[in-house]
């Protein structure tokens, strides 16, 4: 089964030996069995087991909070949401089933609904994000280039990106989803994720590496 | 054979490394695309290795207790909400205090009464900062919500003075607080334009924060630097948006520190203004720019970037001719009262409610002040207990001696009479003339790790023999026939005796290779004594022996050593002690000027405004 493979991250994979392509039917069947012992714990967690609760809270509330701070650009609005996604999560365990759809990406299905409802309140309210006025004199996109790519740097260039573009990059580079997971997510088809994953980094390119470096 | 797309291979190459695969694996599978590929494959792995913004502790725990307050709740069969509420309504800032109040009083409810008081440096105080998160919570109306952030804000800044105060680091903890009150406040009254006067209190209050923390540069943890120039630059940028600008500085224009610089302002280029000898932008982020003149003099506060360039944080025009803004005096405290302390001697320094104390004020100890002169009168900006080091430990330093090579705004080391000075943080008076090569200065040090590190330069009208250097410090021992005064080894004059370690002494030197040959030395002060002040002022007006100078009167004395010929409207360097005729009695004076840069004798603000009611010790 390959819905599972989001479990790893892209970073820590990297961070490990290169995997030759013929074990990569290796790596899936680890993923796998990652997934059903996740599958135990949310069946735990359906019965309000606080272990079950906790080890699944450890799990996900630094990957909301990393996603929520990438396009916010605010600590105090990402652990709101953060803590409001596992609230939601709690509250809402009882409903959720094994189709094909893993765990976490019913969880970021969460999330990125409550994104979608905070831009549209401060929209509304027109409110000022100062993280945004700093961020965009922290580094103008051609200078961006310069350097490594740092959280900050990233963060900036995210803002210059449409919003599905942005989701896409995070989703999918940052968080380790696969391409059915997201769209899932994003409520987007698979091939829609295919496509927009190549304008993302295209632009993103741009946007670091504006003379194609 | 079937013709795959770009962006069919890009994605398969995108999943292969997700699972593990190297870039250069799927290159050879695609040679025809690799070029195409590498850049993006390259990207995403450069986006994937970004490393991941990590949640506060103590919000991850709140956030927990909240999640396990509701599962126990459910456990006992509550009921599930449906899902049409709304949980950004009123239900969850319920669920939330009620989840915190249960976790943090049915637990430890004495522990948050005991928190009220914590300060940052305490275990207590994230109790403090749930509790009036908690507060918040609880409320729906968001002007008041506002007020209470204002609040909480400025109870940060008392925090933070009450740490100065026992000379303790600030930590990052209450600056990353600071900051989350300043900007939720400024968030919610960005959007209630009818609340004019809250709007205002936010402007007023940011404008004193920001002078206060632009002050306390030195005095933030090492490990809470980031906080501080995040907090500053929220601050500043809150002012500059108020004032309608649309600019604002990044917390990398702050990354190399905050310094004072005083001098003629003079344009170099587009948006850059040499002042008194430095390059430093001043531009739409710079607050006061309005009142810029070339010509004029200014008083800046200037942001130091990560790489060494300097911007300009807020800028005030003074007159040519004003007396000195700052003076400095030292000595022992007599008595401490509310409104200021009694040095000894009768010389009484008064303090504002801007005055910022570092250190515990006890009688007995010396203290150093640095007097700002307003239109109120002569106040301390700040107040500073002494190092409780032994005299003959100590390493600080007066120096006086001419810059030997070019200065630049990107350099933080100057070469002063073959002395290398770090100069980062330190204060460049500059409205005697240009800190440039050939200028004559006086440089306030102290030795960090072997390295010179100057506090304060202050360019002299001066037109004295280049190779002259004027030394004030203490004796810190005479080892092979040498003398060390506050760190520097100094060759002592023919045939003179060591003066007894710990004594204050001032010495004439030349440089002569790498070594420094007193000329002439004098001691001020032998150990054991006490009660000798120090004062560094203008000269106002010589009346035989009476002096009138910025911080009060001086009398010279038969046994009183001048160094140099006083000029009325020039500086000069005083050592004495406090007479109980309320002037101070000149041990040795050092003249820093040999021209005027100050208006002489005016009439004007007593410098030392009438004693108080306090009673007189």
């Amino acid at each position: 089964m390959h819905a599972a493979v989001w479990t790893i991250g892209l970073a820590e994979s990297l961070d490990q030996p290169r995997v030759a392509p013929a074990a990569a039917d290796e790596t899936a069947e680890k993923a796998g069995s990652e997934a059903l012992a996740e599958w135990e714990l949310v069946r735990r967690a359906q019965q309000y087991d606080e272990e079950a609760l906790r080890a699944l809270y450890e799990m996900y509330y630094p990957k909301i909070y990393n996603y929520a701070f990438l396009q916010l650009g605010d600590i105090h609005a990402a652990e709101d949401l953060a803590s409001d996604v596992m609230l939601k999560m709690v509250e809402a365990i009882r409903s959720y089933s094994f189709r094909g759809l893993p765990f976490g990406a019913w969880l970021f299905r969460i999330a990125r609904n409550r994104l979608i409802d905070l831009h549209r309140r401060r929209r509304r309210r027109g409110e000022v994000d100062l993280s945004e006025t700093l961020a965009s004199t922290l580094a103008s996109p051609q200078s961006l280039a310069e350097r490594a790519l740092e959280r900050g740097q990233l963060q900036v260039a995210l803002k210059h990106l449409t919003d599905e573009q942005r989701q896409v990059i995070v989703l999918k580079f940052i968080q380790g989803f696969d391409n059915r997971s997201i769209g899932r997510i994003m409520g987007r088809s698979e091939g829609a994720i295919k496509s927009l994953q190549h304008r993302a980094l295209l632009a993103l390119r741009r946007i670091i590496q504006p003379e194609g470096r | 054979m079937r013709i795959r797309t770009f962006r069919s291979v890009l994605d398969e190459c995108l999943a292969a490394l997700q699972r593990g695969e190297s870039i250069e694996a799927c290159l050879a599978r695609y040679p025809r695309h690799a070029e195409r590929l590498r850049p993006l494959l390259t990207l995403a792995q450069r986006v994937g290795r970004t490393p991941p913004q990590l949640p506060r502790a103590w919000a991850r725990e709140t956030a927990w207790e909240l999640i396990r307050s509701r599962a126990a709740d459910l456990r006992r069969g509550g009921r599930r909400r449906g899902a049409g509420i709304d949980y950004g309504a009123w239900l969850r800032p319920l669920a939330i205090a009620t989840a915190l109040l249960v976790a943090v009083i049915g637990g430890t409810g004495a522990t948050a009464l005991a928190a009220q008081d914590a300060l940052p440096d305490s275990p207590l105080y994230r109790v403090k900062l749930w509790t009036e998160d908690a507060r918040l919570w609880l409320v729906f109306d968001d002007s008041h919500e506002a007020e209470i952030l204002l609040d909480q804000s400025n109870e940060r800044v008392a925090e933070i003075t009450a740490l100065v105060q026992k000379n303790k680091g600030i930590p990052a903890n209450v600056l990353s607080a600071l900051y989350d009150r300043n900007q939720r406040a400024a968030n919610i009254l960005a959007d209630e334009p009818q609340e004019a006067a809250l709007r205002a209190r936010l402007r007023d209050q940011s404008a004193a924060q920001e002078d206060l923390l632009l002050a306390l540069w030195e005095n933030v943890a090492a490990s809470a630097r980031d906080e501080y120039v995040r907090a500053v630059a929220l601050i500043h940028n809150t002012r500059l948006q108020g004032g309608g600008a649309i600019v604002s500085i990044t917390p990398q224009d702050l990354a190399g520190g905050i310094r004072h610089i005083e001098g003629a302002v003079s344009p170099v280029a587009e948006g850059i203004w040499n002042v008194g000898g430095l390059d430093v932008r001043i531009d739409d982020r710079t607050i006061g720019r309005a009142a810029l003149q070339q010509g004029a003099t200014a008083r800046l506060i200037v942001a130091v970037g990560a790489g060494g360039e300097l911007q300009a944080l807020s800028l005030s025009t003074i007159a040519v001719d004003a007396p000195p803004t700052r003076a400095l005096v030292s000595g022992e405290i007599q008595q401490v009262t509310d409104n200021g302390i009694w040095l000894s001697g009768g010389q009484f320094i008064p303090f504002s409610s801007q005055t910022i104390q570092t250190g515990k004020l006890k009688v007995g100890e010396r203290v150093e002040v640095t007097l700002e002169t307003t239109q109120a009168g002569t106040v301390a900006s700040s107040v500073k207990a002494a190092a409780a080091e032994a005299p003959g430990e100590s390493d600080s330093l007066t120096f006086e001696g001419t810059i030997a090579d070019e200065v630049s705004s990107k350099s933080s080391q100057w070469n002063v009479g073959g002395l290398t000075f770090e100069t980062s943080g330190a204060t460049v008076d500059a409205r005697a003339g240009k800190a440039a090569k050939g200028a004559r200065v006086l440089v306030e040090a102290t030795i960090d790790n072997g390295k010179l590190v100057a506090s304060s330069i202050t360019v002299l009208a001066s037109e004295r023999e280049a190779p002259a250097l004027h030394i004030v410090g203490r004796v810190q021992g005479a080892p092979a026939g040498t003398w060390m005064v506050g760190g520097l080894r100094i060759s002592p004059p023919a045939g003179a005796g060591a003066p007894p370690e710990g004594s204050l002494v001032a010495v004439e030197a030349v440089r002569e290779g790498q070594e420094l040959r007193a000329a002439r030395s004098m001691v001020i002060e032998l150990p054991g004594q006490s009660g000798v002040t120090r004062v560094l002022a203008a000269v106002r007006s010589i009346r035989d022996a009476a002096w009138d100078v910025d911080t009060g009167q001086v009398r010279i004395t038969s046994t009183t050593i001048v160094s140099g010929d006083p000029v009325p409207g020039g500086r000069a360097l005083i050592w004495g002690r406090p007479s109980p005729s309320g002037d101070l009695e000149a041990i040795y004076v050092r003249i820093l000027d040999t021209a005027p840069v100050t208006a002489t004798a005016t009439p004007g603000p007593s410098p030392t405004p009438a004693p108080t009611p306090t009673p007189r010790p």
